[in-house]
């Protein structure tokens, strides 16, 4: 039987750190699943993704959300990032789980679908487009407050493989 | 390099039904889980609850779950849920009003089992079945322990699972 998830990498964070970085990454899977098991040190904020440090606005995502008492959607257009959770500062680290599809190829515009389940904050389904043609080499996780990020946070790349 | 989605166990319900789905003596060797079911109940009704307990030796009955949830349903919009503490973690599955031969599935992820943490988990469930008695439902839920998980139960609310209802558990390793 062929190898078709195959662990990549392993952040453990040995002490608390503003964000994560997944580079060289193989061109050789179909593609990634990103498992980030995170909360903040002293605040509530947002975890988002960027691709081979790409900075600019070459970003949208479009999500719903809830919390116990409200459901609600929304999108954002020409972002700096793709946002994948909103972890917050408690004893629970939630995660997120984020797919992203034919990462490689170097003809289309790449895809995120994330969930992400944050139980003391929202759960939230995001999917996002990163639009670029360029094969994805390097991924960069952090939050929109340059927060820290609790140690013990663990952050797993996976690769997918077709037939 | 290890192959890592690998098939702890599948449980497959023969033709006299049965009360429940049990995972029992899950092996510790992986990162996460993973738990697919595709189910269908024998007590009436269209969205009935289905119910997940997990444990260490024996499935947590305490008021120990907390939950938030969206759920979609047709003519309506998506409703939220949870945030308070319940025995047992409900999803959804179909009753036996639904047409014949539809089951629901459900995919249920569970990182960091293993550990000292407290377990938070996602589910994603729906019930489709070519009418408006349907419904989409995410959740995120977590078992407030810090004990290990070695075992799942899955049970519907009420009756019993109908033959044909089948779970399989996965393991993911990260190394």
């Amino acid at each position: 039987m062929p190898t078709t998830y195959e662990p990549i990498a392993t952040t453990t964070l040995a002490s608390a750190a503003t964000s994560v970085t997944f580079s060289s990454i193989p061109g050789t899977y179909t593609d990634l699943v990103i498992v980030c098991q995170v909360a903040f040190v002293t605040a509530a904020n947002e975890i988002r993704l960027r691709f081979n440090s790409d900075s600019n606005t070459n970003y949208s995502y479009t999500r719903f959300k809830g919390s116990s008492s409200s459901a609600s959607s929304d999108r954002y257009s020409n972002e700096n990032h793709i946002h994948i959770g909103s972890p917050g500062n408690d004893a629970v680290i939630g995660n997120s789980i984020n797919q992203i599809n034919n990462y490689s190829n170097t003809t289309t515009y790449k895809t995120v679908i994330s969930r992400s389940n944050f139980i003391n904050r929202e759960l939230m389904a995001t999917v996002g487009t990163w639009r670029s043609t360029s094969a994805i080499t390097t991924i960069y996780i952090d939050n929109s407050g340059g927060q820290n990020i609790t140690a013990g946070s663990t952050f797993t790349l996976y690769g997918i493989k077709a037939a | 390099m290890a192959n890592t989605y690998t098939p702890i166990s599948t449980v497959t319900v023969g033709s006299g039904g049965a009360s429940s789905i049990d995972f029992t003596s899950i092996s510790q060797s992986y990162t996460d889980l993973i738990l697919k079911i595709s189910a269908r109940t024998s007590a009436s009704g269209n969205v009935l609850d289905l119910r997940i307990r997990v444990g260490n030796g024996n499935v947590d009955t305490g008021s120990n779950y907390k939950y938030l949830e969206l759920t979609g349903i047709p003519s309506a919009s998506i409703v939220a849920g949870g945030g308070g503490t319940t025995d047992k973690f409900n999803t959804i599955h179909p009753g036996s009003s639904v047409t014949a031969s539809t089951f629901g599935s459900v995919e249920v992820y569970v990182p960091n089992y293993a550990s000292s943490d407290k377990k938070s988990m996602s589910t994603d469930a729906i019930t489709e079945n070519n009418s408006s008695n349907t419904q989409l439902r995410l959740q995120a839920w977590l078992w407030d322990s810090t004990s290990t998980i070695n075992t799942i139960s899955i049970f519907p609310s009420s009756g019993t699972f109908d033959q044909y209802s089948t779970a399989t558990l996965y393991g993911i390793k990260n190394s």
